[in-house]
């Protein structure tokens, strides 16, 4: 785990990466949740189904995501957050979020962004209310973040679908599985 | 085609034709009414020529041949305009009449839009049409601004039996009764006479008659004078089959026979009479006239000369005083003449001529103002375009031309321009301009509310007859002539058009032209008082959301008005208030599955299933065996069908929706239920049934079987419940079977306002949620509803006694778990399971009928410390199993203790499962379960942590630091003792209570900490002796509180304590063998204050938290200790001072470890230094005297570095280690060992003999690798500082 | 800005999905169904017209005593309609055009079906803010 190749900034990879025109997207994943509402039809079976593809997605993204930004190990989960904020959100999703609001031990923070290309044109109906459209972010998150062996409960505390200022996720260390490097030295 | 046979055609060849003016005598008129007709009605029939076949001549010199031809007689009084009163009149009755006479067919079926479309023009609109459009014309005839009106001839008529008949035709023709148009000189004077003399057979034979006809042919001229013999047969009983005259008189009454005295011969007469009256007289007349007029026209106005001299007059008279119609002309003017010659030309179908004399006019009369006169001339040249069948364009430009202008002019314009309208109207039509058509219609319509209310209908006709149909504006006009209908109070019309309208308009999710069709249909037919149409019509606009308030108020009164006024209560299939959401449709019934609370059910199946696994026997196998005992019963199996038991209710809850903003109240809200008793006929009677309640049409026959379906097989409840508006309510129905067989719950009924009777069948909607998990997908909604009641089977009811809903962290209750059987049978091996063992637990039977919290106090109050027997330590069973004798007995009550402890904070639901099995073999059900929900809230109360570090100055003790924080915001504890359970640890206080503690009562917000010591009981040496190297568990306690519970001391080894310290161990994930390196502790304390706040329960009790696995072994697991003289005399004048020192090594490891220690032989002066830095380094050891010095113990190892420096640095005189400088030594585990230690002293001083490293690694076996433990294997240590001081002694 | 403005959306299969009063007359019960009658009517014209031109904005396509509906007919055969009482072509004309805009925010909602009613109120604010400046 050499710093040797500092980590690439998430613009560098975002600009050298395949594009796919924003509004394709966005309707694809409005689709999706779409079809979710139609087949599951409660929304908290919606919000758990996206959370769970978030989740296999974000185990496979995270692969991808240290390949691509080689970014070095990440010391602690301070360092951890803000490399998903800064670096990871620009590289997959092409906006850049901030890491705010660290409780005291530091193992409870929010990631906040600004704008979200997903939910362009999406505004929830009543019949929707209590829907977190974007929780397959959560989702994503929470299983890259696993990869790397830490357990982390994300949650979405603000919302603009829900008329907040931002999009807020609380993401919650509960407990750091340290990889440990078996070794054994005798003299 | 030919314009002739067009509608307008027709209408044009009768109503422009040559007027013939009748003068009779009174005489005359009685020989004719005779037979129940006046002379011209007599004639009337006759005068119309299908084939004449005249030869013509008029301007051309080339002759033509009139065939069809027609004469109207009219007697001199009639010819004036009409009064206009007289003639509305006239129409409204026609309106009338026809209004009545479909009143028959308002409440047939309405006609569907296709139809319409398919059925040709005639038979959609109403046949009056025609008839009201001809007398909207007469309306208008004889005005003097066109010709066509003007007598051409007149016929005085005088009777045989005057005497002096020839006088009396002289005085026929004076001046004073003869019509306005021929004395104001609008026409000429000097008319075409005829003079007729009539004879009534049945005045004796005609010789007389004959007599005079004679003197009048040397009078009046031989062929101008007629001699006409009626009434020819006696007795007046001549049958005319097709009644000629029956056309004529419309108020002909059928009693009276038309003609009874007028045989074959006088029909010949007349006949002939009017044959040539027409083909010797009028015709020859008009051509004659056509030429003279023909000649003088063009005489003066031909010709370029003509045209200029005539232009320069009319700008001359420009300055002329003009009245509104321009100036007056007179029959001698040139401009009548030629409006004459074209109205006699157009008569006789010369429309060249007639076309080009209009023309020449019009511009006069547009030049000279005379508006009226121009419309009317722009109106005839309009038709005559038609008549010609030549460029449209023209024909419809002076139609328009024509109307805009007779609009212009005052209120009689208004009327000729409708006449106009209604001929472009036709002229359209007949061009299949229907669209245009509609929209001269529309503008015909004037204010008149009847005449507009026709003109609108046949507008939307015309919308429906266009290519493509509009059927969105047929609809519209519809409406709006219903409107004018209703204004002119022709009520049966306006219904009729309204009923049509629906035809397209239904469907249609314009809501507000919904809501206005309905409810003003229904509003008519109330008033005509056809009350169920009205209230079938008001049914539909009765959910109306989107209007206002107000509106649904009116709405709903009127509603309920005409309910009332129908008379009886009226039941309605599909009243569509409350809304009722089906999908919200849930059925909660109990088979061998029973709920203890409604909350209990709304718990998703598959959870409770999966608690199930272990205590029910695997549910497939249980279904088919209660599915073969059931097949004996019915003759088939049907599988999907539910189960439900005689007695016991099934929940059915329902959501009713308010779409209004006004409340409405609903009462006798119930169920409706088929039961049929279990026999052969079951099936197929339900069957039926079902059939019928498919289609919503069959009200009444559903209903009627409803109402009186027999009571007795099953009892249903009632609701009653207001709807606020807009809101929406659950409501809870229940049906309870009272005999087996199959139940069918196939809808609600609900009364609304206590008068309408609405229904809801289930099966047509569909069922969305049933209680019932996996097979909820395969059902139908009907299989859903349908029920196999069997007989009854006991089953228990269960709760838990005052269970609070809060309660603070660490809280320890006694509950009691209380069961009844309200059935006569008896239940027996009953199992219980509990989805958070952590939170509840099950006691046993003794702890009943103990009190609590007294029973858990130790029976001695030493703090001796007791061992709990290894077998005590076993996993909280999964699922507990009731002594094998408990049997609930019929009508009994059932009681048994159950523990609660407030683990962890936060909000928790609890799932009790209860399974029981039924005694009586021959039941369905082996087994019943019971589910029970509870949910718990739970708020912190203390916060607890613990440190644990190693004390270098004693082997095997251990500094405990406690924290404890009162978390609550109101709630004061008094913590009362500790308890240490772990192998062989011991607690005990660092001081003597009293001393540290003034009070040891937290108030709320309140942290303190202390510090305790964790020492290894001395058994241990014991325990090894014998040989067992895994020994029991020992409890400790201390107490930490002097005052409170008498200092009693509770005994945390005792089972609800115990239990849950292990939930608790299991809960941290880890094996309850532990590690001898773990340890417990348990900390016990109870809420001092009385008062509480609401909700929390305040029973006594204790409160207990534990903190499991708290490694002592947090440093290595290598400790030793160096033991020794501190102080020493010696003589050095004698020799050097030595000294021998022990090191006891102790290893805590479970594993064995091999330790060296090296002794360093001088101290350098950086010695001192650089074992700072490793000390610093690798933080090994805890400088346990600086401890008590500073508050915060993580920071032990570096304060403890710092202050030892100086001390080090100036004690750095020599001393030498002696004896081997390198022991390597095994420990086994967990055990200690002594190594002798040496050392030469040379001068007197103080030393600090801590430059020794020890060097240790644990020997792991290889079976066990470190599991991800955080615990280095081997490691290297300073030694501490262990301070010498040797004195020269004297 | 007119007295009277009726402004109605009508989705291809003849629902209403979207009706508003913006005119600054005060709102009156009894007229709100002849408005829709007018308007509903007008459909029949609508449907002729709509086929002839490739323009989206029919001007006024029908009269009703003195008021007139101008239409504005989207590619997919979504009718803007408006019954006015006032005559500025050029006004009416951009106001269809962003409400439009509006209208294409709305369809471009995954969670919004087509066809069905347009309940966001953000839209409803929208619109009469259009109605306001340009009518």
């Amino acid at each position: 785990m050499s710093r040797a190749s500092g980590p690439r900034s998430g613009d560098a990879i975002f600009a050298s990466v395949e594009r796919v025109n924003a509004e394709l997207f966005t309707l694809t994943y409005g689709a999706i949740v779409r079809q979710l509402l139609t087949d599951l039809e409660e929304v908290e079976e919606v919000n758990k189904q996206l959370d769970q593809m978030g989740y296999n997605i974000g185990i496979r993204l995270i692969d991808e995501f240290l390949a691509k930004s080689n970014v070095s190990r990440c010391v602690d989960f301070k360092e951890t957050a803000d490399m998903i904020a800064k670096v990871g959100f620009k590289m997959f999703l092409g906006v850049t979020a901030s890491v705010t609001n660290w409780d005291a031990d530091g193992t409870c923070c929010s990631i906040v962004l600004e704008d979200n290309p997903l939910v362009d044109f999406v505004e929830l109906p009543d019949t929707c209310q209590g829907l977190y459209y974007c929780n397959i972010l959560s989702g994503v998150i929470r299983g890259a973040l696993e990869m790397v062996s830490m357990k982390t409960e994300v949650t979405w505390t603000r919302d603009m679908l829900r008329g907040d200022d931002a999009f807020e996720l609380q993401v919650k260390l509960l407990k750091q599985v340290p990889e440990e490097y078996p070794y054994k030295d005798d003299d | 085609m030919d314009p002739a046979r067009t509608p307008l055609g027709r209408m044009l060849l009768d109503e422009i034709t040559p007027v013939v003016m009748v003068l009779r005598t009174p005489l005359v008129e009685e020989a004719c009414g005779k037979n129940g007709l006046s002379f011209v009605e007599m004639l009337s029939p006759f005068c119309s020529f299908s084939n004449i076949d005249v030869p013509v001549r008029t301007a051309s010199d080339q002759p033509y041949r009139l065939q069809k031809f027609k004469l109207r007689l009219f007697y001199s009084s009639d010819i004036r305009q009409p009064d206009v009163q007289v003639a509305n009149e006239r129409l409204k009755d026609v309106i009338t009449q026809a209004g009545e006479k479909d009143l028959s067919n308002l409440s047939s079926e309405l006609p569907q839009v296709d139809e319409l479309l398919s059925s040709s023009e005639s038979d959609i609109m109403p046949s009056w049409f025609q008839f009201f459009n001809k007398e909207l014309i007469r309306t208008m005839s004889f005005s003097d601004h066109e010709a066509f009106d003007h007598p051409v001839a007149c016929l005085l008529v005088v009777s045989s039996k005057d005497e002096q008949p020839i006088n009396r035709f002289v005085d026929l023709f004076n001046s004073d009764q003869l019509p306005s148009l021929l004395n104001d000189g609008a026409m000429d004077p000097k008319i075409l006479k005829l003079y007729l003399i009539v004879h009534d057979n049945q005045d004796g034979a005609p010789e007389k008659a004959k007599k005079f006809h004679n003197e009048m042919r040397s009078t009046f001229g031989s062929n101008s004078s007629q001699l006409l013999c009626i009434n020819s047969s006696q007795g007046g009983l001549v049958e005319h089959l097709q009644n000629p005259w029956a056309p004529f008189k419309t108020d002909a009454s059928p009693t009276q026979r038309l003609g009874g005295f007028l045989n074959i011969d006088d029909f010949n007469e007349i006949k002939k009479l009017t044959q040539d009256l027409a083909s010797k007289h009028v015709i020859p007349y008009m051509e004659e006239k056509v030429r003279v007029l023909n000649q003088q026209v063009s005489a003066t106005r031909k010709g370029f000369k003509n045209q200029i001299k005539n232009l320069w007059w009319r700008k001359g008279k420009e300055d002329t005083p003009d009245a509104s119609n321009g100036p007056v002309y007179t029959f001698s003017s040139i401009e009548s003449q030629i409006r004459v010659l074209g109205d006699y030309a157009f008569m006789l179908r010369d429309y060249e001529l007639a076309l080009s004399n209009y023309r020449l006019i019009s511009t006069d009369y547009k030049l000279d103002k005379a508006w009226k006169r121009y419309a009317g001339v722009q109106e005839m040249m309009g038709l005559t375009f038609f008549m010609l069948d030549q460029s449209r364009k023209e024909a419809e430009y002076c139609m328009e031309n024509a109307f805009n202008t007779y609009l212009k002019t005052g209120p009689t314009g208004q009327q000729n321009a409708t006449r106009s309208g209604l001929w472009w109207v036709e002229m359209l039509k007949t061009r299949d301009q229907f669209k245009e058509a509609a929209g001269v219609y529309f503008r015909i319509s004037g204010e008149e509310p009847l005449h507009s209310a026709v003109m609108l209908e046949q507008a939307s006709y015309c919308y429906l007859l266009s290519k493509p149909p509009m059927l969105r504006k047929f609809g519209f006009h519809l409406i709006l002539s219903g409107n004018q209908y209703k204004k002119s109070d022709q009520i049966k019309h306006a219904i009729r058009t309204y009923r049509r309208s629906i035809s397209v308009l239904k469907g249609t999710t314009w809501s507000y032209i919904q809501d206005h069709v309905h409810f003003h249909i229904g509003q008519w037919y109330s008033f005509l008082g056809l009350y169920d149409s009205a209230v079938s019509h008001l049914l539909e606009v009765l959910s109306c959301g989107h209007q206002s308030k107000t509106t649904q108020e009116f709405f709903l009164k009127i509603f309920l008005q005409t309910v009332q006024k129908t008379g009886k209560a009226c039941q309605v299939m599909r009243l569509p208030l409350p809304v009722i959401n089906s999908s919200s449709l849930k059925v909660v019934f109990e088979d061998h599955r029973t709920y203890a609370s409604p909350a209990a059910t709304g718990v998703r199946e598959s959870l409770w299933q999966s608690l199930e696994e272990e205590i029910v026997p695997s549910l497939p196998a249980a279904r088919a065996n209660w599915l073969e005992v059931q097949s004996n019963f019915t003759s088939k199996p049907n599988k999907n069908s539910n189960m439900c038991i005689v007695g016991e209710a099934i929940k059915v809850a329902i959501e009713f929706q308010n779409p209004l903003q006004i409340s409405i109240p609903l009462s006798d809200v119930s169920l409706m239920c088929e039961l049929c008793a279990r026999s052969d006929d079951a099936d197929s009677e339900a069957n039926s049934l079902t059939a019928e309640l498919q289609n919503d049409e069959a009200t009444m026959l559903t209903t009627d079987r409803f109402l009186n379906s027999d009571m007795s097989s099953f009892a249903l409840s009632n609701v009653e419940l207001t709807l606020e508006g807009g809101g929406r309510k659950m409501v809870q129905l229940t049906v309870t079977p009272r005999v087996e067989g199959t139940l069918k719950i196939v809808g609600v009924k609900w009364k609304f306002s206590s008068s309408v009777v609405g229904f809801h069948n289930f099966v047509t909607g569909s069922v969305k949620k049933i209680q019932k998990g996996g097979k909820k997908n395969k059902q139908s909604p009907a299989d859903s509803l349908k029920f196999d009641v069997v007989k009854t089977v006991p089953r228990l009811e269960g709760f838990i006694q005052s269970l609070p809903e809060k309660v603070y962290a660490g809280e320890l209750q006694q509950l009691t778990l209380e069961l009844n059987n309200k059935s006569h049978l008896s239940v027996k091996n009953l199992k219980m399971k509990i989805s958070h063992p952590r939170y509840l637990n099950i006691g046993n039977q003794r702890n009943l009928n103990m009190d609590y919290p007294a029973c858990l106090e130790k029976k001695t109050n030493s703090a001796e410390k007791t061992i709990l027997e290894p077998h005590t330590i076993n996993a909280p069973r999964n699922v507990f199993l009731f002594p094998e004798d408990t049997v609930v007995q019929g009508d009994t009550s059932f009681l048994w203790p159950l523990w609660l402890h407030a683990a962890a904070p936060g909000k928790v639901s609890l799932y009790i499962i209860l399974y029981y099995e039924i005694e009586n073999p021959e039941s369905f059900m082996k087994y019943r379960t019971l589910r029970m929900l509870y949910n718990l809230e739970i708020f912190p109360s203390l916060d607890v942590s613990f440190q644990i570090s190693a004390c270098p100055s004693t082997l095997e003790e251990f500094l405990v630091r406690m924290d404890i924080a009162n978390k609550t915001s109101t709630r004061n504890f008094q913590i009362h003792q500790l308890s240490s359970i772990g192998y062989q640890w011991e607690i005990s206080l660092l001081q003597p209570t009293d001393s540290i503690y003034a009070s040891p009562t937290l108030m709320s917000g309140q942290a303190f900490s202390c510090y305790l010591i964790l020492k290894k009981s001395k058994r241990l040496d014991r325990a090894e002796a014998n040989g067992s190297p895994v020994c029991s568990l020992t409890v400790s306690d201390i107490q930490l509180s002097t005052e409170g519970a008498g200092g009693k001391m509770y005994d945390s080894s005792l089972s609800p304590v115990k239990d849950f310290h292990n939930v608790e161990r299991l809960q941290h994930g880890k094996s309850l063998e532990g590690d001898s390196n773990m340890v417990d502790f348990v900390l016990i304390y109870w809420p001092l204050d009385s008062e509480t706040d609401p909700g929390v329960s305040d029973r006594p009790s204790l409160f207990s938290h534990h903190e499991c696995h708290c490694s002592v072994a947090s440093t290595s697991p290598i400790s030793w200790v160096v033991e020794g003289p501190r102080l020493i005399h010696h003589d050095f004048s004698t020799s050097f001072c030595e000294v021998t020192l022990k090191m006891a090594l102790y290893n805590s490891a479970d594993a064995a470890a091999s330790v060296r220690i090296n002794t360093l032989d001088l101290s350098r002066n950086g010695d001192a230094q650089s074992r700072d830095e490793s000390t610093l380094a690798s933080g090994k050891q805890a400088g346990w005297y600086n401890v008590s010095l500073d508050s915060e113990i993580k920071v032990t190892s570096d304060v403890s570095g710092i202050q030892m420096k100086p001390l080090s640095s100036d004690s750095a005189s020599p001393f030498v280690w002696t004896g081997s400088s390198s022991t390597k030594v095994r420990l086994p585990p967990l055990s200690t060992l002594g190594i002798p230690l040496q050392i030469c002293v040379f001068s007197p001083g103080t030393y600090d003999l801590s430059n020794y490293i020890l060097q240790w690694s644990l020997v792991l076996p290889d079976d066990q690798g470190n599991h991800g433990e955080t615990r280095p294997s081997s490691g290297t240590c300073q030694g501490y500082s262990y301070f010498l001081t040797v004195l020269q002694s004297t | 800005m007119a007295t009277t403005a009726c402004f109605i959306i009508v989705s291809r299969n003849d629902i209403p999905i979207y009706e508003a009063e913006v005119g600054s007359a005060v709102k009156r019960e009894d007229v709100a169904h002849l408005h829709q009658f007018i308007l509903h009517a007008a459909q029949d014209i609508v449907q002729d017209l709509a086929w002839t031109t490739s323009a989206m904005f029919l001007k006024a396509i029908d009269r009703f005593n003195d008021l007139v509906v101008s239409v504005y007919v989207t590619a997919g055969h979504t009718r803007l309609m408006l019954l006015h009482d006032s005559r500025n072509d050029d006004g009416i004309k951009s106001f269809f055009q962003e409400v439009h805009e509006l209208y294409i925010k709305i369809i471009l909602n995954p969670l919004y079906l087509p066809g069905s009613r347009i309940t966001s109120s953000h839209f409803d604010t929208k619109v009469r803010a259009l109605a306001r400046k340009y009518l």
